[in-house]
């Protein structure tokens, strides 16, 4: 496991059913219970899969979300991908190629890209405020 | 037509997997055990319609030579003909060699040889007039790709060689002395190819015809079969021989559920085979694959997955109670009771 900002990037193992599922979900837990979790997972090395895994891919979305985090999946190797297809629950994650990817999806709108220093709206009404105080 | 024909099945791989197929074939999930020539599509074995062309073809002796290898996962021919002949035998070039004697010695001048590595329609009266004019012994079948395991051979001339010298595979095809196939030809060289004969088959490119009734354009139901009357199949569609469909499910675009299988509640089957005595779980979305028991392979990605979860994907067996044993009442569509096809 490895930080990335406040991104956690955690690695999936090559074998992802109930056992290893179970393993890998109690490893994620403390992760799961802060506040705003944001993980990303690689699943480059996932090789086996079965439906406990997909189940827990779940459980792990569903706490990530409930504390208004989010969990993304990088790297999907084939098999997992032919997995989520399968059960339809493809469409549920948002996935991107690679890890690096996944994490700076979560800093799409970074808090430097609007100034503090003046209201969010003035670079566009700045003129009309101009106005209205001149009026 | 006074020829005869072998047809020899051998044990030898016929399909070279991909690598990120072989890869999980490394833990035992290659798709298919035997031959592709083998496996029922569309209601029948590649094996077994190649023999009634032959037959019908008015071949006068057919003889099946069947590696022991793949003896345990060979179909029944059901078609009864005293022309016919099916042995297993130890070496099928050994066996070949003395079918082609026993042919000359009743009087069989010519003898058309087949390797069940491929699916091959050609006018067979025609090779044979193209073969008599040469005065060759040996005649062999090729296409726009290459050379093919198909010849017509002079019995005389050859019962006395090693029949292996004809299996050159890098041989090069010859306008002159290989006679050159323009009909419909599959070289079963990968199980995605069992897609393509499906879907010509369903569009009508090549002369494989789904055993059962066509009960809507491009609908095939064969019989036994028990559809739901909430399930939907948008032709081209097969429907094999009592197989069960479950309410909500979907079967579409060139799909084809071969005998004994059972489509769970709401599952979709998109551009897919399922093969015999497979059952699909409940609320699974099946596309761009190939299904037979727990094992699916996947033709977009190209990966052999084997599922543990016996509620997802398994295999059924030939008498499966999970098809017999509960009533069939509950789905069986009264409108497709069907009389015998045979």
């Amino acid at each position: 496991m490895y930080t990335s900002g406040p991104v956690i990037v955690m690695q999936l193992p090559e074998q992802l059913k109930r056992a290893e599922a179970e393993a890998f979900c109690s490893e994620l837990q403390p992760l799961l219970e802060a506040d705003r979790p944001r993980l990303v997972l690689d699943c480059s090395l996932v090789q086996d899969v079965d439906s406990a895994g997909i189940e827990m891919l779940l459980h792990c979305m569903e706490e990530t979300m409930k504390r208004d985090g989010d969990l993304k999946l990088a790297a999907i190797s084939p098999v997992l991908a032919v997995m989520l297809e399968l059960m339809r629950v493809d469409r549920l994650f948002e996935s991107f190629d690679t890890t690096d990817e996944a994490a700076q999806s979560f800093q799409a709108f970074p808090v430097q890209a609007v100034p503090q220093t003046e209201p969010w709206y003035a670079s566009a009404y700045g003129a009309l405020g101009d106005l209205k105080a001149a009026s | 037509m006074l020829a005869g024909a072998i047809v020899v099945v051998d044990g030898e791989e016929s399909y070279d997997l991909p690598e990120s197929t072989a890869l999980q074939g490394s833990r035992g999930s290659a798709l298919v055990d035997g031959p592709l020539v083998c496996v029922e599509i569309l209601g029948k074995s590649l094996l077994e319609r190649t023999v009634e062309r032959l037959l019908s073809s008015d071949v006068d002796v057919v003889s099946v030579l069947l590696d022991e290898s793949v003896a345990g996962c060979t179909p029944v021919v059901r078609r009864a003909s005293n022309k016919l002949k099916l042995q297993v035998v130890e070496d099928i070039w050994v066996a070949a060699a003395q079918s082609l004697c026993e042919f000359a010695e009743t009087g069989i001048d010519h003898a058309f040889i087949c390797k069940g590595s491929a699916y091959v329609e050609c006018d067979l009266v025609d090779m044979l007039q193209f073969h008599r004019d040469r005065h060759q012994a040996v005649t062999r079948a090729f296409d726009r790709d290459g050379v093919l395991d198909f010849w017509v051979a002079d019995c005389a001339k050859v019962k006395e060689t090693n029949l292996v010298f004809l299996f050159e595979r890098e041989a090069e095809p010859n306008f002159s002395s290989n006679y050159f196939v323009r009909e419909y030809v599959n070289r079963l060289a990968h199980p995605a190819d069992i897609r393509r004969l499906v879907v010509d088959a369903l569009r009508r490119h090549c002369h494989v015809q789904p055993v059962g009734r066509e009960i809507r354009p491009g609908v095939w139901v064969d019989n036994g079969a028990q559809i739901h009357k909430r399930a939907r199949i948008v032709g081209p569609a097969y429907i094999g021989r009592e197989s069960r469909v479950q309410e909500d499910t979907l079967i579409t675009r060139y799909s084809n559920i071969e005998s004994l299988c059972h489509i769970d509640y709401g599952t979709v089957i998109e551009d897919s085979t399922v093969l015999k005595n497979s059952y699909v779980g409940i609320w699974l979305d099946v596309s761009h694959t190939i299904v037979r028991g727990n094992k699916l392979l996947n033709l977009g990605r190209d990966v052999v997955l084997e599922i543990s979860d016996s509620s997802m994907l398994r295999e059924l067996s030939a008498v499966s109670k999970d098809v017999k044993r509960e009533p069939a009442a509950a789905v069986t569509v009264p409108s497709l009771a069907f009389a015998p096809s045979e």
